[in-house]
């Protein structure tokens, strides 16, 4: 848990920026609907947008080489409110990426890793690998000139990873090269991670009690609002069909997903991958590289919440208000010595790998069945009572 | 706001505030104690969270002869661990009703949200909870129907 | 009313027309219809867009002249 000072400072000035931030904002917004405090809710809505108006162009799509871009003109110009549609799927792609890294970099910055929140951490970073190969398939489905220039880049990025590369541009082609299987596949490969990123934010939410899964409507209403009339503003548009062999020069790319192709300009392949496998692991690292020294937290890392059992009364109270469902109530197993033990029925344990030390639980239980280790009540009372007579 | 409420020598309202160590950094207003130098009235107690603090803390210090409580969580909706300052803002408010029966005022019992950077806000905050308490302090010196004084009962005494 | 609150209270207003206009704009195109529907189409989102964007507007100003009340925890 040592670290060297740079990484600390850093740290520390980043969140100062963060903090400072939303202080701006809360001067506009009242602190509650501060949509930098929802940045996971707002990505979680972009999500959900992006899948109805996924499963509407799915009803249109061709997964052909001959039909492919033909299928996406027809639902862009003949089919009511087509191109709209595709539009919301292009800018909420582009809102939903914009949503997860903020979310990533604001938790970063403000500590929210600490202890045992690893878990939604990891899962998130496996979020944002699935998120971002499924904007990249995405790209390659509209099967344009730049669809295709992105699919043989991404092979040639895949075939630069070492021993397992050539297997994993077998998968993505469906074959050797470029055949009727691969559109297939990279439809396959847009939908099938999209919906596993289902089940992987099961896991994201899995430790919280009351998830904040949404943000306020009014931010719910103002973001769906911005991406639908930026859809209807500024339609999105393919280039010209894909011929393959013929290789345009130059093309816009989306800086949120298509960053590393735009990198193969300057880099060769293997860098990039090298650079992608790096940032991926060191993401992992992140949740156990403190800020500071574990001793030098002081009340913020007083040790996991310890139930007095022979003062529970089984009230469910602490279980209530835990918000990482570290708490949960079990049958009372023993007479118990005590009057409250003898006349409950429940009995509260806390689930060591889920408290984060924050104490809420002392806060609830009114019967004083509950202690953090490194900051007792006689300590508080002993301190109040200083603080009162001084 | 009366004129010659500074004046009147009453003396400086004794307030305990509970700060989350999340929100406001205190360590360059106040000293060792926990005393703050702009006021040197107010200790204040470094907790992990809002949430931690029982409210019947709240209600001993009260007891023990503090004029005013408060506690100091982080901005709305930007809690640490999630929920600490929503489910502390609603426990005082329940704590006020209470005390309201025994003819405390709910003044006395105030909730802040500052985040850590924001200690002029903060500042300006416990100002003004000061300046309210002082006139509460000396209008109710008339009539006295101020929680029973037993400042010089060590807390720990009355331990249940 | 505080001046304040009379302010916010006649931005909700102006919102409320804008609103209504946007309304008003996608039944006039229904209505109107055409042979080249496809810049209808796009004229609606961006209507039923700009709708989105005064409500959750309008939202916010509720809650600052505060007729909305805060969030309460969740338990």
């Amino acid at each position: 848990m040592r670290e060297t000072g740079a990484y600390q400072r850093i740290l520390t000035a980043l969140q100062r920026w963060t903090l400072r931030l939303d202080a701006a904002i809360n001067r506009v917004y009242p602190s509650d609907l501060n949509p930098l405090y929802y940045t996971g809710g707002l990505t979680n809505l972009f999500l959900f947008v992006l899948v109805l108006s996924g499963i509407f162009i799915l009803f249109y799509y061709v997964p052909s080489l001959g039909g492919a871009h033909a299928s996406v003109t027809f639902l862009t110009e003949q089919v009511p409110y087509g191109g709209l549609i595709r539009g919301i799927h292009r800018y909420a792609a582009d809102a939903f990426i914009i949503a997860a890294l903020l979310h990533l970099f604001r938790n970063w910055f403000t500590d929210r890793f600490l202890f045992a929140r690893d878990s939604p951490w990891i899962s998130g970073m496996f979020l944002l690998l699935f998120g971002g190969f499924v904007g990249i398939t995405g790209y390659i489905l509209v099967w344009d000139v730049r669809g295709l220039v992105v699919l043989s880049k991404l092979v040639e990025l895949l075939r630069a990873i070492p021993l397992a590369g050539d297997s994993f541009a077998w998968i993505v082609l469906g074959g050797v090269g470029l055949s009727e299987e691969t559109l297939p596949r990279i439809l396959l490969l847009h939908v099938g991670p999209a919906s596993a990123m289902y089940v992987l934010l099961w896991w994201h939410y899995v430790r919280l009690r009351h998830p904040k899964v949404w943000p306020p409507a009014t931010w719910v209403l103002t973001s769906l609002g911005l991406i639908i009339l930026l859809a209807a503003l500024v339609p999105a548009a393919s280039g010209e069909p894909a011929v393959p062999g013929v290789r345009p020069t130059t093309f816009w790319l989306d800086v949120f997903y298509l960053l590393p192709f735009w990198l193969l300009n300057v880099l060769p392949p293997f860098v990039i991958v090298a650079l992608i496998g790096v940032l991926f692991v060191a993401g992992f690292a992140i949740p156990y590289l403190n800020r500071e020294a574990p001793e030098a937290m002081g009340p913020r890392h007083t040790g996991v919440a310890q139930v007095i059992d022979g003062n529970c009364t089984g009230c469910e109270l602490c279980y209530y208000d835990c918000p990482y469902d570290a708490i949960v109530m079990v049958p009372s197993p023993h007479p118990g010595a005590t009057r409250a033990a003898a006349n409950r029925k429940l009995l509260a344990a806390v689930i060591d790998s889920r408290c984060v030390e924050c104490g809420i639980c002392i806060g609830a239980c009114p019967f004083e069945a509950l202690e953090l280790p490194g900051f007792l009540e006689s300590d508080v009372r002993r301190r109040v009572a200083e603080a009162v007579r001084a | 706001m009366s004129a010659g409420a500074q004046g009147t020598g009453v003396a400086d309202p004794r307030v305990v505030g509970f700060v989350c160590d999340w929100a406001v950094a205190t360590a360059e207003m106040a000293d060792a104690a926990g005393r703050l130098r702009a006021f040197p009235s107010v200790v204040l107690i470094r907790v992990p969270c809002s949430g931690f603090i029982r409210p019947a803390w709240l209600e001993d210090a009260l007891r023990a002869g503090a004029d005013a409580v408060f506690v100091v969580g982080c901005p709305y909706g930007d809690c640490l661990n999630r929920e600490g300052n929503y489910l502390m803002r609603e426990r005082i408010e329940q704590l006020q009703r209470r005390l309201q029966r025994r003819k405390i005022e709910p003044e006395r019992l105030v909730m802040l949200a500052h985040g850590l950077h924001d200690r002029e806000a903060f500042l300006a905050d416990v100002a003004e909870l000061l300046r309210r308490l002082r006139r509460l302090v000396g209008s109710s010196a008339a009539a006295p129907a101020e929680p029973a004084r037993t400042a010089a009962v060590p807390v720990e005494g009355g331990e249940r | 009313m505080s001046p304040e609150q009379k302010r916010y209270a006649s931005a909700v207003l102006a919102l409320s027309v804008i609103g209504l206009a946007c309304a008003g704009l996608i039944v006039a195109g229904e209505v109107m219809g055409s042979p080249e529907r496809r810049i209808f189409w796009n004229l609606a989102g961006a209507a039923l867009g700009g709708i989105l964007i005064v409500y959750g507007l309008i939202l916010l100003l509720l809650r600052k002249m505060g007729m909305i009340g805060p969030r309460r925890a969740e338990r």
